[in-house]
Parts: C-alpha cells; structure tokens; sequence
C-alpha cells in the first residue's frame, strides 16, 4: 500500500469520519491538544532554566526532573494522541503541508536533543545536581530545547494557517473544474440518471417532476414544504454564495473570485442571513417534506416524497441538528462579511456546501453512490 | 460592540498588523501560546505542592517565591500578546460568546492567583502546617487547574464560536 493510499484509508476510517462530522470533535481535540503542550513546554521550560542557571538553583536537579518529567511525558502522550486524531481527518493535506513536516523534524530534533543530555550531562547528575548550572553540555542541550519548542509551537500554529487555504482550494478544483458551483444547482437528476449534486455541491430540494416554481408560502408549517422552501429560498440564496466566491482554475491558473465593492458584501450578507433564518422555517414542527403529489424523478437512487417524510418523522432531532449546521455555517459567514475576511467567507461557503450535502445524502438520496464518494474525497460530512 | 470592533478594525494599528498578518498572526498567537506553557508551568506547580504532588521538600512560600512572580510575567505576556490579537482581529475576537465567557474565567483566576499569593506570603507558617493538609484547600487547588482548563478550552474555541449556537453574538450579527 503506497502513501497516498494509506492517507486515504486513515481519512476514511470510522473514526475520521465521525470526528469530521461533528460539530465539537475537533475544535475540543485541538484546545485538548493545546493544553498538553502548555503542560509540555511549561514543564520543559522549568527543568531547561533549572539547567541553565535561572531559576530554581538551589533545589537538586535529579528530584525536580524526575517529579517533572513524569507530567511532560503524560502530557506528551496525550498531545501525540490528539494530534494524530487530528492528522487523520485530513491526512493528506497535513502530509503534504510544509508546516507540518516542519513541526514533525523539530519533534524529532527535540527527542535527539533529550538523548544528547541523557548520554552526556544526564549520566553524572549526581556529581552537579546541587550546583546552580548544569555542565556546559546540560546547558548547550537546555538552550537547543527551549529553542525547539518554541519553534515546534509556532510551525504547529502555522499549520492550522495553511491547511485551510489547502483544503479550500482543493475542494475548489476538485469539485469544479470551471469552479462555478452553480453549474450543480440547476437542480433535479441530470441526463445521466444520477442528481447533479453527485460532484458534491448542493443542489435544491428534493427533486420531484413538479416544476421548480415556487409555490405561494404561508406561515403555517402544515402549507407548504421544505421542498418549497428549498426551492424558493434556500436555493437561490445558496446558489447566489457559490457564485460569489470561488477559486477558478483553468489554463490560465488559479484565479480568485471574491466579492470587492460595498455592494457585492451586501449582497452576500444578504444571502447568508436568509440561510440563517431557514433553520428556523425547515424545522418547524409539522413541516412536510414536498408537495402533495410529488413524485422523485429518479426512484433508482432518491427517496420518494414518503420516504423522506418518514425518516424526517422518525428522526426529527437528526434533521433539526442538520439544520442547525446550515445556519452555524451561515453564521460564520456573517461574520466573515463583518471582517470582510474572503477566506474566511470562502471557508464557511465550503462549510455551507458540505451542510447541504451530507443532509441532501441522507434524506434525499442515500443510494446514490457517486455523490458519497465525492463527498467523502472532499472531507464532507457522512452519516 | 459588533460597531466598535469594525472600527477598531479600521484604526491605523490594525491596519498595520493586517497588512502583514501572513507572519504577524502566527507570531503573536505563538507567543500567546508560550505565555500559556509558562502560566501552565508556573500555576501547575504551586497547585501541585499545595496538592501535596511536587515540590513536597519544598515550603509553600518557596515554590510561591520561585513560580509566582513566573505566572505574573506569564499573564502580562498574554495580555500584550492577546491585546494585540484583539486589535488585529477584532471581530474575530470580540464578537464571539467563547471570548467573553474566557474573560470571565481570566478575571476569576487572576483574582484566585493574587489571593493565594498573598496569603501565602502573609501566613507562611500556617500554609505548611495546616492548610495544605485540608481537603477544601486541596480541592480549591484542583478548581483552579480546571479554571486553568477552561481559559485555554475557550481560546481555542474562540475560532470555532458557531458550536454555541444561537449564544455566540455571530449569529444575530
């Protein structure tokens, strides 16, 4: 088995996907990460400047180390650990990012320079453990440690710099070659008997052979459907994001489109807020799943109108949490538009499609297999 | 606060700093988090030996005098370098439920650091003899690692706020 292929097989495993796919996993695995580290290089840095001759001199080296070093290494396992659930839930970005690689040699480094003191300076503590410094080795080795870690801190946060950018833009490319996401939300099964929304990007509602007009609205949940409401809102408004925002690849290279003047912010705040404010509509308690007598176009891999009313009945919290992702993104794009961050707003945009997709996957239609795998080539939400 | 943190971000200082954020955030964000091993370092230490866990050859006052003046330097370090994230970033920072409620945590441990540091120094003799050795104090010792915890769990969430749902300001932004 080749690299790549290995990468692959770790972003796929059971426990990938379920950390990829929750909301909490990662960022509570990242702040757990961090707080190993902070055990880590505090506990470090209390021996290095004991070495060195700053502080603590009067207490004997070998009693402080061996209670400290009990917790480095404690704290070690567990930062090791939640870096490599971590690495698998984007194991081929990480394993071909700079920074990464970096952060990778510096730890190796460190482990050689811990050797060094262990082979040197660490074999006679007990002839200078009462004196202020270590011998000039203990001291050139605590030097190179404090150095490292604070160059593996900074190669570890220039990681989450670069690996967003990475997987943005290879979502890009990969799901459009012209990189309009648009082109998939003209909606319903194309030619091919598959639903357009195999490439990954969203597409409206259930597809069903009613036209896709949108039927008139009321208030009341019993009147009209998440069918129409994909299709006379969130649609639209998804399809206006996608268009907005994109890094287009063709024989020229990679260009970027992005909203610049006033006006174009506006208009995506615009957008973004009536994602937001969906959420509340699509989960009303009552809500149907599409209009009476509208049929899947393409039974082969959709759910017909009475198959995903029924799951929609009997997991009604699943549909709400998926929702809840739909306006969680859209809400992170708000705030992108406030800092008028485009990465940040192509981020949430990516986050955005991936909320409609592993939604339209489940309830919409679970047997196109297409649509899975591009979904989980993209990192996308499977469950 | 949505209005001041979008002008803070258009005062000259942010400017400046979003002009080179490509090495400028990381910078500062690596400094923030090596402020964070050494207050780590220093708080884990005097919340160890009051545990009875490390340090137990040593009095209460001097691992107090060793790591006490280190946590200070630490929490100064992280209010410069986490001023500076604010002003680079504001709304990133300001407009998130994570920020607010780790600021309340912040105020709360630099409150219980300062009262144990100088209750330590004012009552050396009674810190080695008996506190040390009640249950209430040990588990006082054990709340603040976990206040410890949460700063640094809401830190990092601060880049994730959307998981609060309808709490994070984001959302009604």
């Amino acid at each position: 088995m080749d690299v790549s292929a290995f990468l692959l097989s770790l972003e796929q495993t059971g426990l990938a996907t379920s950390i990829r796919d929750s909301l909490y996993t990662f960022p509570i695995l990242e702040s757990i990460h961090v707080m190993a580290l902070a055990v880590v290089f505090g506990t470090i840095t209390i021996v290095d400047l004991r070495l060195l001759g700053v502080a603590w001199t009067h207490r004997p080296f070998g009693r402080m180390s061996t209670e400290l070093l009990r917790l480095t290494w404690g704290a070690f396992g567990v930062a090791a650990l939640t870096g490599v659930l971590m690495f698998m839930t984007n194991a081929r970005v990480y394993f071909h990012n700079t920074p990464f690689r970096v952060k990778m040699a510096l730890l190796a480094l460190a482990g050689l320079n811990m050797a060094l003191f262990h082979l040197t300076a660490g074999r006679s503590v007990a002839r200078w453990e009462k004196a202020p410094t270590a011998p000039g080795i203990g001291r050139v080795t605590a030097t190179l440690s404090i150095t490292l870690w604070v160059a593996i801190i900074f190669a570890g946060r220039v990681i989450g710099f670069t690996t967003t950018g990475a997987q943005a833009k290879e979502a890009a490319t990969t799901a459009a070659p012209a990189t309009n996401f648009d082109d998939f939300l003209s909606g319903g099964p194309d030619a091919a008997g598959a639903p357009a929304s195999a490439t990954g990007a969203p597409s409206d509602g259930p597809a069903t052979g009613a036209p896709d007009a949108a039927t008139p609205a009321s208030t009341d949940p019993a009147n009209y459907s998440i069918r129409t409401i994909m299709a006379a809102m969130v649609d639209p408004s998804g399809d206006f994001l996608f268009e907005s925002i994109a890094d287009v690849a063709d024989e020229h290279g990679i260009s970027h489109k992005a909203p610049r003047t006033a006006q174009e912010w506006e208009a995506v705040r615009h957008h973004l807020q009536v994602l937001v404010d969906a959420e509340k509509l699509l989960i009303a308690p009552g809500r149907k799943a599409a209009e009476p007598g509208d049929r899947s176009a393409n039974p082969a891999v959709e759910n017909e109108p009475e198959q995903v009313q029924k799951l929609l009945d009997t997991e009604h919290p699943d549909f709400v949490k998926r929702a809840g992702r739909l306006r969680a993104a859209a809400s992170v794009g708000l705030k992108a538009v406030a800092a008028q961050d485009t990465k940040a707003l192509f981020a949430a945009i990516t986050t955005i499609d991936k909320a409609c997709e592993s939604c339209h996957i489940h309830y919409w239609y679970p047997n196109d297999k297409r649509a899975h795998q591009a979904a989980k080539e993209e990192g996308g939400i499977i469950e | 606060m949505n209005d001041f943190a979008i002008w803070l971000s258009t005062t000259a200082p942010s400017l400046f700093i979003q002009r080179h954020e490509v090495w400028m955030i990381p910078v500062i964000q690596s400094l923030h988090i090596i402020g964070i091993g050494l207050a780590v370092g220093a708080a884990l230490m005097m919340i160890l030996r009051v545990m009875g866990w490390a340090a137990t050859d040593q009095t209460v006052l001097a691992v107090q005098a060793r790591f006490g003046p280190w946590l200070t330097g630490a929490l100064c370090l992280l209010l410069a370098s986490g001023g500076l994230l604010i002003v680079a970033e504001p709304v990133r920072e300001l407009v998130t439920f994570s920020f607010w409620l780790k600021m309340g945590f912040v105020a709360l441990l630099v409150v219980l650091a300062a009262s144990f540091q100088a209750s330590v120094r004012k009552q050396q003799q009674r810190w080695d003899d008996t506190l040390v050795r009640r249950p209430g104090v040990r588990l006082a010792a054990l709340l603040v690692f976990v206040v410890l915890a949460c700063i640094i769990l809401l830190g990092r969430l601060i880049a994730y706020d959307h998981i609060w749902g309808y709490l994070s300001p984001a959302t009604k932004a």
